[in-house]
């Protein structure tokens, strides 16, 4: 495969769509921010001992609607408009330099800027807080902590599916592709359950698996740390990883396949 | 320039239906030609400029078709062919930023992009620049789009029904600046069901219909067919009443003819494109055999 990528006309590129979108950009954001502020200063002054990782779910969930905003309506946009895609496939920049910008955009620059808006909002609410003497204890979001990296990767793990199905379909592509995933890992589920039965069926026609307390799967469900991959051998651990990483890797070139295919 | 042999489209309405536009279409337009494409509603007029621009992928009628465009597959849509060709589509929608903006940014892609030139063609479409592109009227942004096309200097222009939505003086202002900025080594194509509009611009028509199409020199036109005024003894290919008068294109090359308006060989084509086609070929067989 012949790359064409000039990393120059990539910037320009990313600089040349946001330009074109800059007044919707800036009232979309602005209007995130501020659904983000009032969400943290509401539920951080819920309980006078609430902890910053109390808020884990808020910027858990932020986190998802960046992704559904981002890459679902935002990445690949321009070539879905019938009035506008015909100027943005015949720009001179090559597919890759294309795909390469939204890519870049949404794998990169989205996460890290919702990060850095987590951490301002919550500079943004202890200052209210302090300044109204209500709550002390609220902390400011360290973006270099677990938790910052924590929302990198989750955003991570969704990116592939979600960034090729921003290409694929035209509309609602976050929920077609989650409802897609969701109907492969129900279908998944069925079959490990059906392959566990041929297996152990003793253990399965006993129930035991979420009523036995004493059992020691159930136990290991139970813990915080829970980790399925601790009962299968290293060489399948490896297939496990190779497999999932191998799953980013496929639906980015996917992507980009279906990217050269897109016509007006 | 652009080469086309044995080019075939159909869309796809269904799993197996297909609407056909165009079957074995060839034509050869050549460097710093104006070039109308002139055909009905619905012949596949913007289809062949999407085709030409890459944006939908070609069939052909034989296998050694061929579709070439600055010696480039379009469809590859090749870096090296976007930067030399630029099309104005028919319907499109421009950004919520000033067209100063607009400009300053989109020009960094075309390496030949010419500044003057865009401020003067501003200028004689009576557009401000520091207007917000989404704010102007239809006609208006027609305009701003085909000044930023002029001003590309690419060697390949594409317009699909460019004066749609002109008023009367625009489309002057259009003409003059087609004319007056188009340099040799640039081809322009314009697609237009509007024949009037492009009067003085083209040198050369690309006639279509459902059946077949066919690239004409208009500077040559004369040789195989004329028009003329009142009755004639001669072969009529298509005749109609302007004012009372009797206007009517002939196979022959007479010396009292008058200069050929598009719109008679439109109406002449759409009418007996058998018989006008004829009239032409003949011509250039005994030319050659001459």
């Amino acid at each position: 495969m012949n790359l064409n990528i000039n990393l120059n006309r990539v910037v320009t590129y990313i600089t040349l769509k946001h330009a074109m979108e800059s007044s919707r950009l800036i009232r979309l954001g602005a209007l995130f921010f501020a659904g983000l502020c009032a969400l943290m200063f509401l539920l951080s002054g819920v309980k006078d001992d609430s902890l910053p990782e109390d808020l884990g779910g808020v910027y858990g969930f932020g986190i998802l609607i960046v992704a559904v905003i981002v890459i679902g309506r935002h990445t690949f946009n321009e070539f879905k408009n019938p009035l506008t895609s015909m100027g943005w496939l015949t720009l001179p920049a090559s597919t890759e330099e294309k795909w390469l910008a939204n890519f870049i955009v949404s794998f990169f620059m989205a996460p890290i800027i919702y990060i850095i808006a987590v951490t301002l909002g919550s500079v943004v609410v202890k200052i209210i807080h302090v300044s109204l003497g209500w709550y002390t204890g609220f902390e400011i979001f360290n973006p270099l902590s677990a938790s910052g990296f924590d929302l990198l990767t989750s955003y991570w793990t969704i990116h592939p599916i979600f960034f090729f199905g921003a290409i694929y379909f035209n509309k609602s592509s976050v929920m077609k592709m989650s409802a897609m995933m969701a109907i492969v890992i129900v279908g998944l589920l069925i079959y490990t359950a059906w392959v566990g039965w041929l297996l152990i069926p003793d253990q399965f026609s006993n129930g035991f698996s979420m009523q036995n307390g004493d059992n020691e799967l159930h136990n290991s469900m139970m813990e915080d740390d829970f980790n399925p991959l601790q009962w299968l051998p290293s060489w399948s651990k490896f297939g496990f990883h190779a497999l999932f990483y191998g799953s980013f890797l496929y639906f980015w070139v996917l992507s980009y396949l279906r990217l050269k295919e897109v016509e007006v | 320039m652009v080469t086309i042999d044995s080019l075939s489209f159909a869309y796809s309405s269904g799993i197996k239906r297909t609407q056909s536009v165009f079957n074995n279409l060839s034509m050869n337009i050549q460097q710093g030609r104006s070039v109308g494409i002139l055909g009905a509603n619905g012949v596949g007029k913007s289809t062949l400029l999407r085709l030409i621009a890459g944006t939908l992928t070609p069939a052909f009628a034989s296998n050694t078709g061929t579709l070439r465009v600055l010696n480039h597959a379009p469809r590859d849509r090749a870096l090296s062919l976007m930067q030399q060709m630029f099309i104005v589509p028919e319907a499109f929608e421009l950004p919520d930023i000033s067209g100063h903006r607009y400009a300053s940014q989109l020009s960094s892609f075309y390496p030949l992009f010419d500044q003057p030139l865009f401020s003067s063609l501003l200028e004689r479409f009576e557009l401000d620049r520091q207007n917000i592109l989404s704010e102007m009227s239809f006609g208006q942004k027609k305009k701003f789009l085909v000044a930023f096309a002029l001003a590309t200097r690419c060697p390949l222009i594409l317009m699909d029904e460019p004066t749609n939505g002109m008023d009367i003086p625009s489309k002057s202002a259009f003409r003059d600046a087609v004319i007056q900025t188009q340099t040799d080594n640039q081809t322009i194509l314009i697609s237009t069901h509007q024949v009037r509009d492009l009067e003085s611009i083209i040198d050369s028509v690309v006639l279509m219909n459902n059946a077949q199409s066919t690239w004409v020199d208009l500077n040559r036109l004369t040789e195989s067919i004329s028009q003329i005024q009142g009755e004639s003894q001669d072969d009529v290919l298509y005749s109609e009443s302007r004012l009372g008068t009797q206007v009517s294109l002939v196979a022959a090359a007479l010396n009292n003819h008058i200069d050929i308006d598009l719109e008679l060989l439109f109406n002449a084509f759409h009418y007996n494109s058998d018989g006008l086609l004829a009239a032409i070929e003949s011509s250039s067989q005994q030319e050659e055999s001459a």
